[in-house]
């Protein structure tokens, strides 16, 4: 099933993490957040799309690495 | 002897968690810390393991380990600690980093930066003797030339292609990586402790 909302791949204590979803919050963005810290499965599936955190998957098929050139936390 | 004093009170040291437990209950990467934990055993030498029972020896009893599962530099580092721990004596105890944020932050990478994995070593009277942070500065130079290296010969092949390469490159040097942060903590107590 294909996502209408922006997936986001986080981890707990990631600074770019929570700068990204704070700034979401206050624009009003919806999203999925998926924590790769919490499980293997979701770790497995965020390295599919990248190796640094925030990891970005939008409904069009894009994917960002990062938070506006801070430094995001490497899970590869 | 340094007089950096520290929250690892000889209390706090005794909350930490043994190696063996940490690994009990890690939520992501068993299989690497496993696959990495096997490797450590070939980068600690005979004579690495002579050094750090001399270390101990010399006053270097206990080590803090902060770090997360979720990080490759800890699931590659950690097991080394662990295993120069196993053949020393030297006492060793794992603090997860953000459960933690007041040690992680007396031992910040150039005091900016909660860098994981850091290993802070002490005395028996818990008295601060010096810490290590990350990696050894030579692997940080040679990701970096991985990075490059492979960036330069996938050019205009694709994001998801040169992430695999620079993977199976980076990984590939993870054992003898192991081995350098070996000589590294080696030279820091050396230093340290005059030996």
């Amino acid at each position: 099933m294909v996502s209408t909302m922006p997936i986001v791949y986080t981890i707990q204590g990631c600074d770019a993490c929570v700068k990204l979803l704070d700034k979401w919050n206050a624009d009003g963005v919806v999203f999925e957040e998926r924590r790769a810290d919490l499980s293997q499965e979701i770790m497995d599936e965020a390295r599919k799309y990248g190796d640094v955190v925030p990891i970005v998957r939008y409904p069009d098929g894009r994917v960002e690495e990062g938070f506006e050139g801070g430094i995001g936390c490497f899970i590869g | 002897m340094a007089e950096k004093t520290t929250v690892v009170t000889s209390e706090r040291f005794d909350q930490g968690l043994n190696y063996s437990d940490y690994l009990a209950q890690i939520k992501v990467n068993q299989d690497r810390f496993a696959m990495y934990d096997e490797s450590a055993v070939e980068a600690v030498t005979d004579d690495d393991a002579g050094f750090f029972k001399a270390a101990v020896e010399k006053g270097c009893s206990r080590v803090v380990v902060i770090g997360e599962d979720w990080c490759p530099d800890v699931y590659r580092g950690m097991p080394v600690i662990g295993r120069i721990a196993e053949l020393s004596g030297m006492e060793m105890k794992v603090f997860a980093r953000d459960e933690n944020l007041d040690i992680a932050d007396e031992f910040l990478n150039r005091g900016e930066f909660r860098s994981i994995p850091t290993l802070v070593f002490y005395n028996a009277d818990q008295e601060y003797l010096c810490h290590w942070i990350e990696r050894p500065e030579s692997v940080t130079e040679e990701m970096a030339d991985i990075t490059k290296a492979v960036e330069t010969e996938l050019a205009g092949q694709g994001e998801d292609a040169v992430r695999d390469a620079r993977r199976d490159r980076v990984n590939a040097r993870f054992p003898d990586w192991q081995k350098d942060t070996v000589k590294d903590i080696r030279a820091l107590l050396s230093q340290t402790l005059g030996m």
